[in-house]
């Protein structure tokens, strides 16, 4: 592998010009964050695994049950399997205060993944992963944000009030979710979601950093004592806010593979980095990355480019730049990206 | 669908009610107290869990003339984030001298801009 040097690192401004599609988490959490967050289930990742079916325990009972199932199938490794969990909010979730969240984020933020795949079809190799991802800082993380939980504290109290008025005119029958559909309900709710936007829009730019890692397991068959740890990967990310206008962020990321002939000598390093100008809703950047694998020549990329958000849910990128290889001549590259995801709620009418 | 009923001691002391939600969401909440013939005994009280101020209130003396009274909490939750795999819950704790008597809960996924739920109980004798 090229060893990167940390004067040359440090003079490339770093990113994908090809750039890689958004986890659906990734998306959610801020425009801003694109391509540079570590990923939301690095067991997923490592596997190059995108579930369709992602089991998210909510309680250490549920756990329990998925555990016995593995060990009654004689630790059997499943074809097909994906979980996501925080351990924080699993052990003390249902009744964890939003006080308490604040009182201590980084064990609530934290999120461990596992899952399985089938890797080989004809042989029914099966590969295996584990993955922790941590947050160190979060500063646009919603819960730790005191004016935007004052608001919501608010309007929680009007909805309340409102709804209130209309049901507790009789003693209750029962307990359970109620459903109220008026206009003066609907109009507050609609401004949960304005809330939400503009809660986003002002932490566009806040400092974050996040760490990941994972490891991967390749097993000759489908039993689970087979398996043996044959990729490790690890990522690092950052954001720093630079005035109202502006934000820095960074991503680094490696991993050490077992070859063909059994040795962990194959290795990969990437690193990305990205520097914003504008708003959430429409920005110019200039970025640049460098990927070095095994003895491969490093690859350079460099380019600018912008992200306009016209309407929610609904991104276009566009990106120019060139690409280097070793002493190969650059190559000119552009990029036109549209994106959009689901709204936060969907509604059926 | 009859209401859980909650049992605390006629001649035992002080009854208060905690209001508490879970899932590190944010709630909003109106705690009234109703009669045995359908008319609202008092209003306990409402408030937020996001504040300074408890969410604890005392219920009436003597603490027998409660036997028979319904708990009515009218809870609202909003989530701070959208995303998958969101929960709620509230949970409606009696306590007398400070002993936990009994509590009624509701907990769910939450997929909406807020959800209002009622937790409702029956106090009875011991």
């Amino acid at each position: 592998m090229n060893i990167l040097t940390p004067t040359c690192a440090a003079l490339l401004f770093i990113t994908p010009l090809a750039a890689q599609e958004p986890s659906p988490g990734d998306m959610r959490s801020a425009n801003a964050r694109l391509n540079f967050s570590v990923p939301d289930a690095p067991a997923f990742t490592i596997l190059n695994y995108t579930p369709s079916v992602i089991i998210r325990p909510s309680t250490v009972k549920e756990v329990g049950l998925a555990v016995a199932d593995f060990v009654r199938g004689g630790s059997v490794l499943p074809k097909a399997f994906a979980a996501e969990f925080s351990p924080g909010l699993l052990v003390g979730g249902s009744t964890l205060t939003i006080r308490q969240y604040n009182a201590n984020p980084f064990w609530y933020r934290a999120r461990i993944s596992v899952a399985s795949r089938t890797f080989d079809d004809k042989t029914g190799r099966i590969q295996a992963s584990l993955g922790l991802r941590l947050t160190l800082t979060d500063e646009a993380d919603p819960r730790t944000d005191r004016a935007f939980i004052q608001d919501l504290s608010n309007l929680a109290l009007s909805i309340n009030q409102t709804i209130a008025r209309k049901v507790q005119i009789a003693p209750p029958t029962g307990t359970g979710p109620i459903n109220v559909e008026a206009a003066d309900v609907e109009a507050l709710e609609e401004e949960v979601d304005r809330l939400r936007a503009k809660q986003r829009d002002e932490k566009w730019n806040a400092n974050i950093a996040e760490l990941a890692a994972a490891v991967r397991f390749s097993s000759t068959d489908s039993l689970a004592r087979n398996a043996v740890a044959d990729k490790y990967q690890a990522w690092i990310a950052g954001s720093f806010r630079v005035a109202q206008w502006g934000q820095f962020i960074f991503n680094l990321s490696g991993s050490l593979e077992r070859s063909a002939a059994l040795r962990l000598d194959s290795s990969s390093i990437a690193m990305n980095s990205r520097f914003y100008f504008g708003s959430n809703s429409m920005k110019v950047y200039g970025e640049g990355q460098i990927v070095a694998v095994d003895q491969s020549p490093a690859l350079y990329l460099f380019s600018v480019g912008g992200e306009i958000n016209p309407i929610s849910s609904f991104w276009l990128e566009f990106a120019a730049g060139f690409e280097k290889r070793g002493k190969d001549p650059a190559i000119i590259r552009t990029v036109f990206h549209v994106r959009w995801s689901l709204p936060e709620v969907f509604a059926f009418p | 669908m009859p209401l859980n009923k909650i049992p605390i001691k006629p001649n035992g002391g002080t009854v208060t009610v905690e209001i508490a939600f879970g899932f590190a969401q944010v709630g909003a909440y109106n705690l009234l107290l109703w009669n045995k013939a359908g008319t609202i005994s008092k209003k306990l009280g409402e408030g937020v869990n996001t504040d300074n101020i408890p969410d604890t209130f005392t219920l009436p003396k003597p603490t027998k003339n409660n036997i028979g009274k319904i708990l009515d909490c009218l809870a609202t939750v909003i989530t701070p984030t959208i995303q998958a795999g969101n929960r709620y819950r509230v949970d409606m704790i009696v306590r007398q001298d400070g002993q936990e008597c009994g509590r009624e809960f509701d907990e769910g996924p939450i997929a909406t801009r807020s959800i209002t739920t009622r937790v409702a109980a029956e106090l009875t004798a011991k």
